[in-house]
């Protein structure tokens, strides 16, 4: 194998570096659809990050050092997290709360509890829900100073939320032609994404995987149409893979998956065992919010509650770990008897 | 600066900061007491307006009643028990006052009004060692005053991020931070506004010894 194609191990900031990387592909979807607008609001977004920490370095009277990219990839996240048309306040307060509460203000870099590009989100979606859960249909060329001329609606999250069946096909949800936050709708580009992340090995695929099928599990079972959830499982297969296969891609899920429910020191790392709780943690807690809440990105607000608990699921599965192998000593201890 | 004023800086130092409950050794801001009122409930001017009269009114009486009754009393927890009843009968008073002056608007502080009879403003006094009256009384007026400052400052700039207004007096005509008037947003407000303080209070402290070792 060449050594461009060597798979190197991953390192926390080679994570950082890479999710940057593959804001590329996102953004260039997102340009095909919306214009020059996204690469505007994702470019002011990562400098304003970088700002953000050279501001923190003169604040604590420290020379700044080569970045780490973290402030970058979370500002690249919120950008992604955002409708094309989100007006530029909106993305500085975003960007600025993430970056300034969400981690330098635990201590910066690998010290932040919560998923800074979580917080950036969560705050403005909170303060501004219209101009942020509201998204231009595909093929809307949004102006640089988006002024409320653009047409917005609720999209496919929305839709679900309201008791409809969205009738986008397999084709548009692949190739993300459909109205939703920026950088998260195209589906074969993010899971080209997740499929480089694995082969970086910059995220364990337990996670992601773990999130994604509570999700659909949660979906399937309890779909949001009133007709197919009553009915017979049995009979009603099809209608549930469907509405579940919306569910999965509208309002981020991929995209959380892949680039929040993977961040190194806000979830488990330890053991498998804690990451794929987590997981299942965090799916039923994203679907619990979509299902009852009003805000339809919830893996936010459940990567805010989960991440809480990240390491106490890692001690968690330790004591759980060490509890196994002390039955599995005493049986075998027993047998050689 | 003064040459006393200088000469008792460097004398006692520690002493003569810990003094100050307004700015310097403010005890919201230091000391992190009064955070539960402070960050649900002081959305608005009006509201921080009315803890601030609450806590005025509990507050030193309730120290210089304590201070009076259990000066013997030395085991911790009759001595706690009883420092909290003695703020409950204070509240009825205070209440009672509260709703003639104000009204029905009091109800808008929902359970933080009456939780302010345990709130560690009023009764952290009561696992230290017994004070003289006229200590009680004027370290409940300085706490007080401090509080004050830092509830009608918070309740003010949410009310300004949150309505855009002050005390209800339109100040812009957009909303600038919703998340202001929540929980959430208080605890973000508070925490950078309580870092901004303290860094003023640390470079203050710092220019007025160096201003002490100079007049010195």
């Amino acid at each position: 194998m060449s050594e461009k194609l060597k798979i190197q191990a991953g390192s926390d900031r080679h994570y950082y570096w890479d999710v940057c990387l593959l804001g590329l592909p996102l953004v260039s979807m997102a340009f095909f659809y919306y214009g020059a607008r996204p690469v505007w609001m994702c470019l002011y977004a990562t400098v304003l990050g970088n700002l953000c920490d050279r501001l923190v370095c003169f604040l604590r009277k420290r020379p700044y050092e080569r970045s780490d990219w973290s402030s970058e990839c979370f500002s690249l996240i919120i950008a992604l997290l955002m409708p094309a048309s989100c007006p530029w306040p909106i993305l500085t307060v975003a960007v600025l709360s993430g970056i300034l509460i969400g981690k330098e203000a635990f201590g910066g870099y690998g010290s932040y509890p919560f998923n800074p590009a979580a917080v950036g989100y969560v705050v403005v979606a909170v303060s501004w829900p219209e101009q942020v859960m509201r998204y231009p249909a595909p093929g809307t060329m949004v102006p640089f100073t988006s002024n409320g001329e653009v047409i917005l609606s609720g999209g496919m999250s929305n839709m679900l939320r309201n008791g409809g069946i969205p009738t986008t096909d397999m084709l548009h949800m692949l190739l993300g032609n459909y109205a939703g936050p920026m950088g998260t709708t195209a589906i074969l580009v993010l899971i080209a994404c997740g499929v480089f992340l694995l082969a970086r090995r910059d995220i364990k695929i337990y996670t992601p995987l773990a999130f994604l099928l509570t999700c659909g599990a949660v979906a399937f079972l309890h779909p949001r149409d009133a007709i197919v959830e009553n009915a017979v499982i049995a009979q009603t297969t099809t209608g549930r893979v469907l509405l579940a296969t919306y569910e999965l891609v509208s309002g981020a899920i991929l995209f959380g998956a892949l680039f929040l429910a993977t961040e190194p020191f806000t979830t488990p790392q330890r053991h498998r065992g804690g990451q794929i709780l987590y997981g299942v943690l965090l799916g039923l807690l994203t679907m619990a919010f979509r299902y009852f809440g009003v805000y339809d990105t919830g893996i936010c607000f459940a990567t805010l509650v989960v991440g809480s608990v990240s390491q106490w699921l890692d001690r968690l599965t330790e004591k759980g770990y060490e509890v196994l192998a002390m039955i599995q000593k005493k049986g075998g201890a027993a047998n050689a008897k | 600066m003064r040459s006393e004023r200088a000469q008792m800086i460097l004398a006692e130092e520690e002493h003569y900061f810990h003094h100050d409950r307004i700015f310097l050794n403010n005890p919201a801001v230091m000391q992190g007491m009064g955070l539960a009122p402070l960050v649900v409930m002081a959305t608005t001017g009006r509201k921080a307006m009315l803890l601030a009269v609450a806590v005025a009114l509990l507050l030193t009486p309730t120290r210089v009643l304590c201070s009076l009754l259990l000066r013997n009393v030395r085991q911790q927890l009759l001595r706690t028990a009883s420092y909290c009843a003695i703020s409950a009968v204070v509240y009825c008073f205070v209440w009672l006052a509260m709703r003639n002056i104000f009204g029905n608007d009091i109800l808008t502080l929902g359970l933080y009004l009456p939780l302010l009879v345990v709130d560690p403003l009023v009764v952290y006094r009561s696992g230290r060692v017994p004070e003289p009256v006229h200590k009680a009384f004027s370290k409940g007026l300085r706490i007080t005053l401090g509080y004050a400052l830092v509830l009608m400052l918070t309740g003010c700039l949410r009310e300004l991020l949150s309505l855009g207004t002050i005390f209800e007096h339109p100040i812009t005509d957009r909303t600038m931070l919703s998340l202001a008037a929540t929980p959430a947003g208080g605890f973000m407000l508070v925490g950078v506004l309580f870092a901004v303080w303290r860094s003023i209070g640390s470079a203050w402290r710092h220019y007025l010894e160096q201003e002490a070792k100079k007049k010195a």
